[in-house]
């Protein structure tokens, strides 16, 4: 038998519509789907290749209870009644970690598990690793986390300014957008990155800054944005406010000692302000209509120690030009997961509930009223330190949907240690990764392709998920089996079981949508009928938002915030570890691997992981391309295979996160953190490369053991 | 950039278009598709110099059947040709009116429609009655106002590829009298004001390039033009094929609509005109409509070249005024006796006529409905039935040849009706050549079959 | 407008109006997705007497369509005989989801046995673990190379050269893996046959080795 199912990719946070084709219960293909609004029938090789990991023979199919150190299969019964034994006697000292690769009704359940059952707002998801510090940035200065325009206005740009992100590998269909915009429309296209992406082959500039001087880069644009008074007068009087503070702390250097401090030029410095400020209209911009520009970043702002000040300098730019509000210009955090947006509009953040909204009385009070019992109103602990403080004993139990932290956190070696001497630790999710097999219990999650919900992709659009296979062995979806076990608590917390009687994943999305007024005029109904809708969408008749802040911003008047170029960071290169690692990701690989290791053919695309060094380097140390290498930092090494290229800049290595082999950069990166959002500083740190020299095979980069030793 | 790397080298490798591509920021795959459809680059060192496998030229002596490539070498009054292009011959004008006449100093035509206005020079054009030269025939005017309907910035393209055999006069115009051309792409561009002017020449033209090029350098629009050299061959005859290749695109056609004058390259709407259009608007603002209208017919008045070649005494070019009797030049160039004459007349997109029946006006339209026509002006001699196989096996492989690979009943259809013709297998030929000319995207496909349906029909027994 | 006597609104193309009534006619070059190339030539109509090819001829000032006349049908056959000179007989491999396009085209018409020799052209690229390219297939309809540089603006592939020699090329003659190729898959979305097609071991997670953890 054969079927057709229209749903939306699991692969990073574009949220490009699929429409998968089943043969016998079994994905056959998957196609594109021209009526997507997001994707337009583009596709990358991820969504076009990657899905089989969802029956991959590794998937796990039923409870596990660690018995005498070994995994013994359960019966959900037998899962479900021992955690809901254990966990009580945890709370005050339990976090949970959701999934932004899991739906909003999942994200919405579990957030509603955590405030409710166990009393706390300690729950956090990944968006700590990656976009913290501008959603940070961004809700001070501007009042909302969100990214601002849409897709369409990057084809309606006249100038685009990508900044850290490498949109080629990371958001495929993006970067596609991008580049009709550029060969269609003559779109002048800024690039600034440490290393040599794609993208950077069309740009009109390119700028290869040193690592981690990404303030006084922003700050020295907008020096020459202020030096040739391209500034947006009207807007920075009527919308703004802290300019002439802010600008009295951009006058203290001039454009040529902020372009030194980068190692750029500062003429092309001058024409990338000039471009991003006053681009000249693209082919075809309607008459009237004033060019817009388009400001895109990924991790390589916000990962390091000061990444919430890179944010902010970038946001000062998007106020001082006025870039904001009109079709063809916004910002734009570029979301690295498919619902990292979702999962944070969910309420996975221990900062807010659902819809980013405060705890603060009167919103509170409607959470109470419907839910029937109080919440805390103490902001929870943030995922990063929540793994820190395991060593203090703040933190004895967690509850872990869908991420696999023995991947993704900095240093891994520490980490491992910290996850060891927790006292109960319960993971969800596809397979049995690094994290799991420390896990007490093991519950098999249903993957995207098996259940109902929504994702909620960068642009804001709530899109649907529907079941294309019937569920892998026993596995539930995530918000089903989070409210079985509520069901199973509720008693013992003074909770109505009620509250957790879903029958179905439209039931969540409709008590979310009623509780989060940016979702309200959105249901299952209208997404069938009309495709992904954008919010704001505050009513049933509100066709949903393409950009943001026309008018004013959440805030009130958009801030400036004076910041100033810091120590790089944490740690430099020293005679030591001569080397500065920047890291990131690769088209044929997700994230940590843990997907994308289970699709041979990805695999074979790229079967080790890659170490790109400069030429000059490679020289200096007698590598030769291709060559087994070895990477140390002071936390720890990784083997790779060296690939020469001048992409990266002298002094530099590039390795993806990618785990292959047994080898992932996160044994070598620094938990380091920036302050105010806890995010690791995974783009800096200092390393030496050698090449490898010949060992018995087995004993490099050796995997975490599988049993936990306690 | 493809073509001036290819006159150095003199020939194209993947290196050389990957670095030109990289130069371009285009992806190599593009640049690559590019190139490889111009026939005329080539794409390995030390190849023997291009011998000339056009119809005049398969007519001498020692000629072997041709085989696929074919090309031409566009000397057809000198056969047979070889090497590079040089000077047309001045004594190669056979018969000279208005187009050919020599040039006075000045531009006075340029004065004139700079003097009247755009608006009273486009009525000055629709006055002359002028009718494209390139072997359409569109009226000239109304090409130009459904341009400038849109109001929008517009793009004016001369069409100097010239690539069909048997036809030499563009590159006797640009040659001889490259002023008259340049004062019509001027007045041209007084009327159209147009954002971009692209003069496009054949890549192996040089001789008439570099008279081109100096007649612009000394005029009013100098500086104002930019000229392109191509290597396109008979596709870009097609109008939509040629504004690929200026894009630096694959050169084929574009599906119609759009048009070229709604939007045409790079998505502007686009007059593009034949060198000889160019000359003869030049004359139109010398001499006035009226005297223009004083020669050839009042639906095609003025006068056009014709070029003939082949087996009479006097080859070369014929000025006459639209109308006049084929049998009347054919008697001025020395014609043998017409029982034992045929006629190619347009070339690979014509046919071939007995001609006895060569009484007939030169005029826009078929000579007979299996082919001949007036087309572009190109009339080559033969002797028949002895030069009809060679001369119809020679089309029919240039055809296939030139096909541009696009569209499949052209692509797939004229080799295998080279094949079949080649072969005597004529029994399937007319229900192959019906597909081909009723199915192909572009006109040169569609009139592909013009020489081997013609040539059956009025000598099958040479095919036998 | 009619189309074989069936009333319609005059929008977009004749094919467009062809197929909103549910009309089968081939049209192996145009993909939903993209705008029409008008290479394949089997989409061919008599509208108001003329035969044109649908996929580029706009419905309005049109009257009457006839999909099915003894015209259109001899001359689409035509077109698909040649068509068939490209590649052999059906092969018993899976091609992407629209692979099915030409052997429907050459069902509804009858057609069965090649009519012309076929023009033999034999490269078989596998050097990507997604998708192989085997060129035997190939039509030249130029959905894939409409879909790399149009849809994707990627620009891996083109069709290089002129004629019969004409051939679906990534890069300027390289491998697919030696290209700028991301195998977005547009390619094998696009493809009316099997000539780009899912590598097998692209298909199906089940013929896995097992992976090895960490």
């Amino acid at each position: 038998m054969e079927t057709k199912t229209w749903t939306t990719c699991p692969f990073c946070g574009v949220g490009c519509g699929i429409v998968v084709h089943t043969r016998d219960g079994r994905i056959a293909w998957v196609d594109d789907d021209p009526a997507n609004l997001s994707s337009r029938g583009m596709l990358c090789v991820k969504g076009r290749f990657g899905t089989t990991f969802v029956q991959h023979p590794d998937r796990l199919t039923t409870p596990l209870i660690r018995r005498g150190g070994e995994f013994v299969p359960a019966t959900w019964d037998e899962a479900l009644d021992l955690i809901a034994e254990r966990l009580p006697a945890f709370r005050g000292r339990f976090g949970s970690f959701a999934s932004a690769k899991a739906t909003n009704e999942d994200a919405f359940v579990q957030q509603k598990f955590v405030r409710l059952i166990m009393g706390t707002n300690n729950i956090d998801h990944c968006t700590r690793l990656c976009h913290s510090p501008s959603v940070e940035a961004m809700l001070d200065q501007l009042g909302s986390g969100a990214t601002s325009n849409s897709y369409s206005d990057y084809e309606e740009a006249s100038c685009l300014v990508l900044v850290g992100c490498d949109p080629g590998s990371n958001h495929p269909v993006i970067a596609s957008r991008m580049r009709k915009a550029v060969d269609e429309f003559g779109t002048r296209l800024v690039v600034v990155n440490p290393k040599r992406i794609d993208m950077a082959e069309r740009a009109d500039i390119f700028l290869q800054p040193l690592p981690g001087t990404d303030v006084a880069l922003f700050n020295g644009m907008a020096r020459a944005i202020l030096d040739e008074g391209l500034e947006d007068r009207a807007f920075i009087a009527g919308r703004t406010e802290g300019f002439e503070a802010w600008r009295a702390a951009v006058l203290e250097r001039t454009v040529e000692e902020y372009a030194a401090v980068c190692g750029v030029g500062a003429a092309e410095l001058r024409e990338a302000a000039r471009l991003y400020a006053a681009p000249p209209p693209r082919r075809g911009l309607p008459p009237g209509e004033r060019p817009g520009s388009c400001l895109a970043w990924g991790m390589g702002i916000t990962q390091h120690a000061h990444g919430t000040d890179n944010a902010r300098a970038l946001i000062n730019l998007a106020l001082l030009t006025g870039q904001l509000g009109r079709p063809g210009c916004g910002i734009s955090p570029l979301r690295g997961q498919n619902n990292v947006q979702g999962c944070g509009d969910a309420g996975c953040i221990p900062d807010s509930l659902p819809g980013y909204q405060p705890y603060a009385g009167d919103v509170a009070a409607i959470f109470e009223e419907a839910w029937g019992a109080g919440i805390p109103r103490e902001p929870g602990i943030k995922a990063t330190d929540m793994v820190e403080r395991i060593a203090a004993g703040d933190i004895r139990a967690m509850y872990i949907v869908g991420e696999n932290p023995l991947l993704s956190e900095p240093n891994l070696a520490h980490a491992e240690a910290l996850f060891r001497q927790l006292d109960f630790l319960v993971v969800q999710d596809l397979f049995l990764h690094e994290t799991a097999q420390l896990a007490d219990v093991v519950l098999p999650a249903c993957s995207f392709a098996e259940k109902d919900g929504t994702f909620t992709n960068s642009e804001r659009r709530v899109q649907r998920v529907r079941p294309a296979i019937p569920p892998v062995g026993a596995s539930r979806p995530d918000w089903a089996i989070i409210a079985d076990l509520a069901r199973r608590m509720a008693p013992g917390a003074g909770i109505d079981p009620r509250q957790f009687a879903y029958g179905s994943a439209a039931e969540v999305f409709a008590e979310m949508a009623r509780l989060t007024p940016q979702l309200r005029g959105i249901s299952y109904e209208r997404l069938d009928r009309e495709g992904g809708i954008q919010w704001p969408c505050p009513n049933p008749d509100h066709p949903g938002t393409r950009f943001l802040y026309a008018d004013r911003f959440p805030r009130g008047l958009g801030k400036f915030v004076p910041v100033r170029q810091a120590e790089p960071a944490a740690e430099l290169p020293d005679s030591a570890y001569p080397l500065v690692l920047n890291t990131g990701r690769v088209l044929y690989h997700w994230h940590g691997g843990t997907i994308t290791r289970r699709v041979q053919a990805l695999v074979e695309q790229m079967p080790e992981v890659p170490v790109a060094i400069h030429p000059d380097d490679a020289a200096k140390l007698g590598i030769d391309e291709g060559v087994e290498v070895v990477v140390r930092s002071r936390r720890g090494r990784l083997t790779g295979k060296a690939v020469i290229t001048d992409a990266v800049r002298e002094g530099s290595v590039f390795v993806p996160f990618v785990k292959l082999q047994g080898s992932a950069a996160n044994f070598l990166t620094n938990n380091a953190y920036d302050e105010p959002s806890r995010i690791p500083e995974y783009k800096v740190c200092a390393v030496r490369v050698e090449k490898k020299r010949p060992r018995p095979v087995g004993a490099i980069g050796a995997p975490p053991t599988a049993s936990r030793g306690r | 950039m493809l073509a001036a790397a290819h006159r150095e080298r003199g020939y194209l490798d993947p290196e050389t278009v990957e670095g030109i591509a990289r130069e371009l920021r285009i992806p190599a795959a593009e640049a690559w598709e590019a190139a490889t459809s111009q026939h005329e680059f080539r794409f390995e060192p030390g190849l023997p110099a291009r011998g000339c496998a056009g119809v005049a030229c398969a007519i001498q002596p020692g000629w072997r059947e041709p085989t696929l490539p074919a090309g031409c070498l566009f000397t057809c009054f000198a056969p047979p040709a070889s090497g590079d292009e040089r000077p047309f011959p001045p004594d190669m004008v056979r018969r000279a009116g208005p187009l050919l006449a020599s040039w006075e100093c000045g531009w006075a035509g340029f004065e004139r429609a700079r003097s009247l206005g755009p608006q009273a020079a486009l009525e000055e054009l629709a006055a002359s009655g002028l009718r494209g030269r390139g072997g359409a025939y569109f009226p000239a005017a109304a090409k130009w106002r459904a341009a400038l309907r849109h109001g929008a910035p517009l793009a004016l393209v001369m069409n100097g590829e010239e690539g069909e055999p048997g036809v030499f006069k563009d590159r006797a115009l640009l040659c001889l009298r490259p002023e008259r051309v340049v004062e019509g792409l001027a007045i041209a561009m007084e009327v159209l004001r147009p954002a971009v002017t692209i003069a496009f020449i054949n890549g192996s033209a040089d001789p008439a390039a570099e008279a081109f090029e100096r007649a612009l350098a000394d005029s009013p629009v100098a500086g104002q033009v930019l000229v392109y050299r191509g290597a396109g061959g008979y596709v870009l005859g097609e109008e939509t094929a040629l504004l690929n290749a200026i894009e630096g695109r694959r050169a084929v056609p574009r599906p119609r609509p759009p048009l070229p004058v709604d939007a045409g390259l790079f998505g502007m709407p686009t007059v593009v005109n034949n060198v000889e259009t160019f000359a003869s608007v030049s004359v139109i603002f010398r001499q006035g409509a009226a005297a223009f209208r004083s020669f050839g017919t009042s639906e095609a008045p003025g006068t056009r070249l014709l070029s003939l070649s082949g087996r009479v005494a006097r080859p070369g070019i014929y000025e006459v005024a639209l109308g006049t009797r084929l049998s009347d030049v054919l008697e001025e160039a020395g014609a043998p006796p017409a029982e034992r004459t045929a006629l190619l007349c347009g070339g690979p997109s014509g046919g071939f006529l007995p001609a006895a029946m060569a009484d007939v006006a030169t005029l826009p339209g078929r000579y007979h409905p299996t082919g001949a026509m007036l087309g572009a002006g190109g009339v080559v001699v033969l002797e028949a039935p002895g030069d009809i196989r060679r001369a119809a096996l020679t089309m029919a492989a240039f055809n296939a040849e030139q096909s541009c690979g696009k569209c499949t009943p052209c692509r797939e259809g004229a080799p295998l009706l080279f094949e079949q013709l080649s072969a005597g297998e004529t029994s399937d030929i007319d229900e192959l050549a019906e597909v081909v000319q009723a199915a192909s995207l572009c006109g040169l496909g569609q009139m592909a079959t013009g020489p081997v349906r013609s040539a059956l029909a009025f000598w099958p027994e040479v095919f036998r | 407008m009619r189309v074989d006597g069936q009333e319609v609104e005059p929008a977009g193309t004749i094919l467009d109006a062809v197929l909103a009534l549910g009309i089968s006619l081939p049209h192996l070059c145009k993909d939903d997705n993209l705008p029409a190339i008008g290479a394949c030539r089997t989409c061919l109509v008599e509208a108001d007497g003329r035969v044109v090819a649908a996929c580029h001829t706009p419905a309005a000032g049109v009257e009457e369509v006839l999909t099915a006349s003894e015209r259109a049908v001899r001359l689409r056959r035509a077109v698909l005989r040649l068509t068939a000179r490209m590649h052999g007989p059906r092969p018993d491999v899976e091609g992407g989801p629209r692979s099915a396009e030409l052997w429907a085209a050459y069902g509804e018409h009858g057609l069965e046995q090649p009519a012309y020799p076929r023009r033999a052209r034999d490269t078989f690229d596998t050097s990507s673990p997604f998708f192989h390219f085997d060129e035997q297939a190939c039509i030249l309809c130029g959905r894939c190379v409409a879909a790399c540089q149009g849809l994707q603006h990627i620009g891996a592939i083109g069709i290089a050269g002129t004629g019969t020699h004409a051939r679906v090329t990534p890069g300027a003659g390289v491998a697919f893996a030696a290209s700028i190729c991301t195998a977005c898959g547009s390619c094998v979305a696009a493809c009316p046959t099997h000539a780009l097609r899912p590598a097998p071991s692209s298909r199906d997670g089940v013929r896995f080795e097992r992976a090895t953890e960490g």
